[in-house]
């Protein structure tokens, strides 16, 4: 099931804290999607560590990046 | 598009996977924090300078202690301040790491360090081998410099928007040293230069239009919109507005040896695109949806009316040292010292938080930004700073007692600046040894 989050309107460091926190209550089979403001370099580096995937794709000049546990299956919204 | 952990898979569904960087690979803080000491530690030096020298720097831009003083601010502060944040930033913004960071950095760092203290000895006693060993090192330290950047920019695979206004300043630096070099070699007398004031001038507009104006503004071109939520400026806009500026410096160049009023009249442009690029800094700022005036915020607002105020006292009259005054201490400190008290605590909290993840301690309580530079210490800095600047121009036009007074606040707003920073690295340090008990 997809989990959203919209940190478009917010400072930093709140955009990471908040995907951070969303990602401590995902459940296995679910997938986080985010709506950023631009592409969050220091992001990838926690996701690595964190053991999750991530794709991310530029829609209507949004940064979205769809978040999952390393493992799983990409979500079908992907493409 | 960009794929992490489970890379494999990733491109077996058809997604590309682009640069993220590892915790592994991210700079030490230690290094921005080696950088911003050193250049408030400079910043100290001038306003030492001033208490005790002030009436002889003020007599004419071509004093000995002038000319150290000036270098003083683009070699010992801002060449500091704006290879340390790029080293820390290029990694962390656009995940293109530096190679073999920590040597280079070093080498940067300690190059560009004697390199300043040797050139600025050099002009003030007069002292020919200071000078030019002072360049040689300086050279040297901008060459490494760029040379690592440009290989992390192209082994990173990212067309980062913004590197090709950064590149197009950090290039500005190479005429501005070899003609401050050709420059040397003719107060020495080694070379016998042509219209040496003509020179100076394309030699100073080289570094503080091209090197220092490009990349302080494609560098607030890229942070206003990631820490105060502005809209971004049109990349094309910037891309256009740089390179016109660039080829407008050259067209100045071209002056010292073509004679044409259209060559000549080139800065004056350069000049209002300047004054163009601030005011829309300005009304993005204005624009945004979140209307807190932060007081990093108000440093690089304060730096952008400077800019104006130099434009103005440009335009009205013959006052290049109160010209030189707005655009070095007025602009050039004021805004980057804003962007430092920003991104500081940024680098802090990340470099917590990575360490953090990395540790698996995930009910320690990170403190938030505001814990590293207080919005009260920075506050209490701009006024001391502000006010030492206005002192500073005041002494200009009313010389006397008030230089050395000027010399007293610019001291103490450095001493604070320092101080900041200091306190900034040792409460990162607490918080991280925390986190590793």
């Amino acid at each position: 099931m997809e989990q959203r989050l919209d940190v478009r309107e917010l400072e930093p460091p709140v955009p990471l804290e908040r995907i951070l926190e969303a990602l401590e209550e995902l459940a296995t089979n679910d997938w986080l999607r985010v709506q950023h403001n631009r592409e969050p370099y220091p992001l990838y580096s926690l996701l690595r560590e964190m053991d999750f995937t991530w794709n991310t794709k530029w829609l209507n000049n949004e940064c979205i990046i769809f978040i999952w546990h390393a493992g799983h299956p990409p979500p079908d919204v992907i493409g | 598009m960009a794929c992490g952990a489970s890379a494999t898979r990733c491109h077996r569904v058809g997604i590309v996977k682009t640069a993220g960087l590892s915790l592994d690979q991210a700079p030490p803080i230690d290094i921005p924090f080696k950088f911003f000491l050193t250049a408030s530690l400079f910043s100290v030096i001038i306003g030492l300078l001033l208490i005790v020298k002030g009436e002889e720097v003020f007599l004419s831009r071509w004093t000995p202690l002038a000319l150290g003083i000036t270098h003083l601010i683009t070699i010992g502060f801002l060449a500091q301040v704006m290879t340390g944040a790029m080293i820390q930033l290029l990694p962390v913004l656009a995940g293109s790491p530096i190679p073999a960071v920590i040597t280079i950095s070093r080498i940067i760092h300690l190059s560009l360090l004697s390199g300043a203290i040797l050139l600025v000895t050099g002009f003030i006693f007069s002292h020919r081998f200071s000078l030019f060993a002072g360049a040689g090192l300086l050279a040297a330290a901008f060459t490494l410099f760029l040379i690592a950047a440009l290989i992390s920019l192209v082994s990173s695979g990212i067309r980062h928007n913004n590197a090709v206004s950064l590149g197009l300043g950090w290039l500005a630096i190479v005429p501005a040293v070899a003609i401050g070099i050709y420059l040397a070699m003719g107060l020495t007398g080694i070379a016998s230069v042509s219209d040496m004031s003509r020179l100076t001038a394309i030699h100073l507009s080289w570094g503080v239009l091209g090197w220092v104006g490009i990349v302080l503004f494609a560098t607030v071109f890229q942070l206003i919109p990631i820490f105060y939520v502005t809209k971004e400026i049109p990349t094309h806009i910037r891309h256009i507005a740089f390179a016109v500026i660039f080829s407008l410096l050259i067209l100045y160049s071209l002056s010292h040896v073509i004679a044409s009023r259209l060559f000549e009249n080139s800065l004056v442009l350069i000049v209002m695109l300047f004054l163009l690029l601030g005011i829309t800094v300005l009304y993005a700022i204005h624009r945004r949806k979140r209307k807190i005036l932060d007081i990093t915020l108000l440093f690089v607002l304060t730096g952008l009316v400077f800019l104006v105020l130099a434009a103005i006292v440009w335009v009205v009259g013959d006052y290049d040292l109160i010209v030189g005054v707005l655009l070095l201490g007025g602009v050039c400190l004021t805004i980057p010292i804003g962007i430092i008290y920003k991104v500081i605590p940024f680098l802090c909290w990340f470099h917590l938080q990575s360490l953090q993840v990395k540790q698996e301690k995930f009910s320690y309580s990170l403190p938030s930004m505001k814990h590293f530079i207080s919005d009260k210490d920075a506050k209490r800095h701009y006024y001391l700073h502000v006010g030492a600047i206005f002192m500073v121009i005041i002494s200009i036009v009313f010389p006397g007692p008030i230089v050395r007074l000027s010399g007293i606040v610019f001291s103490l707003s450095s001493i604070y600046f320092l101080k900041n920073v200091l306190f900034a690295f040792l409460a990162f340090r607490r918080e991280q040894k925390a986190l590793y008990v």
